[in-house]
């Protein structure tokens, strides 16, 4: 009776491993797929059966590095998600810390009207904003762009972070508030501190959005402030598509924020799985 | 600009004529209908399975942290990139999955260029690309469960189902309407650049959804005002949904 409840155990060890390897497979094999595409010769990308072996080629990347203006463009990228993810952490962090603590009326509604920002469709921005961007010279720019990825980011930064401060103990601040410390010096010096990993997340999660955006940076941006996933579009021509090269320069794009990731793995997962959305 | 008939420089104002121009165009209608069956479709997928992987998740075992990183991965790559891939991958003939399928024993679809077929293979996109996003919320709603309340239930004799149905459900209520709100807002939105990158809407009108639909009369057809006036009816869609979601949850998110 014994062994075979044992078995019993260890059937189920077997099906709950087995059924996480397949799950991170799932997850992982299109990424794989694109690396490795990356890698192939011409002859080897669209051949049927698909090849899993042949010699691989740093040809895509040199190719895709020969191309003009590269450099500036990955400059580009990384300052306008840079800065843009630095705005909306100064800005939505004392947001969030006032709606997660102060008693206010219509509270709720208020959350929602920064949620709105976020309904409102990238088409229906665009234009206006085109418009207004060719008057006021902000078209193809990296302030420009900058200005838009930190309205559109700000609500889920605003929202993760009301969840993370909620989770936190008051009795720290209030014990400050008691000794005498205003509001400002318990954000800085007891809040701030605290909330350090749900800072890192929304932050590692805002430069994600920015980076991999694509449709206002399509609009947007002209020949000065182009960025990368806009940048796909060279190898993308009427006659063929080069697919080696778009998919090293996908590589490209999606390494940077992966070895980002390795590194700040903790804090994204505890940031944001400390920060329960719930009182 | 809705109310106007805007196109290159040209401003003149029309009133309702460009929404009454919508009402009466059938385009309109299926491209409406898309959008929701996508949205819908998409959304109650991830949800489900999100609460499946996320339930899956919830225990621990060693290298949780580095299966969690693994399952988020989808999440980091650009939704460019991701369209692209999956043009070569779902491709009939030369494509790795239906390669995959017919290794063991199963004709596969022309996924992108059959119209019965193309919604279904966007939205599994959408679902591979976005399911981490509902886990990730959704892990961080069951770890704020109190376990007390779950051993109590144990104790006196509630079944695993009798616990879900019970405590987790409810207790998760508030992280469930946020997540899903920011899903569909997300997928009304944003799942642009994976149409935009395979299927362009195709074939005939089988992928065009909103977003899409604006931005070819807009874009291409240079009727910004028609197009202002399609994307302004996909906010109204959004704000009805997102308030819509709220009522029927009748929760203050925010209760001090």
């Amino acid at each position: 009776m014994k062994t075979h409840n044992n078995q019993h155990i260890v059937l189920r060890r077997l099906g709950f491993v087995l059924l996480l390897v397949f799950l991170c497979l799932i997850a992982f094999f299109p990424i794989l797929w694109i690396f490795s595409t990356a890698l192939k010769p011409p002859s080897a990308v669209m051949c049927s059966p698909p090849k899993l072996l042949f010699s691989p080629t740093l040809d895509n990347f040199r190719a895709v590095l020969a191309k003009p203006g590269v450099e500036m463009m990955f400059f580009n990228s990384s300052i306008v998600a840079l800065l843009a993810s630095l705005i909306v952490l100064m800005l939505s962090f004392p947001a969030a810390y006032s709606l997660a603590r102060f008693r206010m009326k219509r509270k709720d509604d208020l959350a929602f009207m920064i949620l709105s920002l976020k309904m409102f469709p990238p088409v229906a921005v665009v234009i206006p904003f085109y418009i207004m961007y060719n008057k006021i010279g902000l078209y193809d720019s990296q302030l420009g762009l900058i200005l838009l990825y930190v309205a559109v980011n700000i609500p889920l930064a605003v929202w993760l972070l009301i969840g993370f401060l909620k989770g936190l103990p008051v009795a720290l601040e209030e014990s400050a508030l008691v000794d005498g410390a205003n509001t400002l010096q318990v954000l800085i010096r007891i809040v701030l501190p605290l909330s350090a990993t749900g800072i890192a997340a929304v932050g590692i999660l805002t430069f994600i959005m920015c980076w991999n955006e694509f449709f206002f940076a399509l609009v947007l941006t002209g020949r000065n402030a182009r960025m990368l996933p806009v940048f796909l579009y060279t190898f993308m021509t009427f006659r063929e598509i080069q697919w080696g090269p778009l998919m090293a320069l996908g590589t490209l794009m999606t390494l940077p924020v992966v070895f980002f990731s390795v590194f700040f793995r903790k804090y994204l997962i505890q940031g944001i799985t400390l920060g329960a959305l719930k009182e | 600009m809705s109310f106007s008939s805007y196109s290159l420089g040209v401003n003149k104002f029309v009133g309702f004529k460009n929404y009454l121009y919508l009402s009466s165009e059938p385009i309109f209608h299926q491209v409406l209908l898309n959008t929701l069956y996508l949205v819908c479709v998409a959304v109650l997928i991830e949800l489900v399975l999100g609460f499946i992987v996320a339930l899956l998740l919830n225990r621990p075992f060693r290298g949780k942290a580095l299966v969690f990183w693994f399952i988020l991965l989808p999440m980091i790559v650009a939704p460019v990139v991701v369209g692209l891939a999956f043009r070569v991958l779902y491709d009939p003939t030369l494509g790795l999955i239906n390669y995959i399928l017919g290794l063991i024993g199963i004709a596969g679809p022309e996924w992108l260029t059959t119209a019965s077929f193309a919604m279904p293979s966007i939205i599994l996109i959408d679902v591979w690309q976005w399911t981490p996003f509902m886990v990730l919320l959704l892990m961080a709603g069951l770890q704020y469960i109190p376990k007390s309340i779950i051993e109590a239930a144990q104790v006196d004799g509630a079944s695993k189902l009798g616990v879900f149905r019970y405590i987790t459900l409810p207790q998760m209520k508030n992280i469930i309407v946020v997540a899903v709100i920011f899903r569909a807002m997300d997928c009304f939105n944003n799942t642009f650049a994976p149409i935009f990158m395979t299927t362009r809407g195709g074939p005939g009108r089988a992928t065009e959804i909103l977003p899409i639909y604006a931005y070819r009369v807009g874009f291409v057809f240079t009727k910004f005002g028609r197009a202002a006036a399609i994307s302004l009816m996909l906010f109204f869609i959004i704000l009805l949904f997102v308030t819509g979601v709220r009522r029927v949850s009748r929760e203050q998110l925010l209760r001090v």
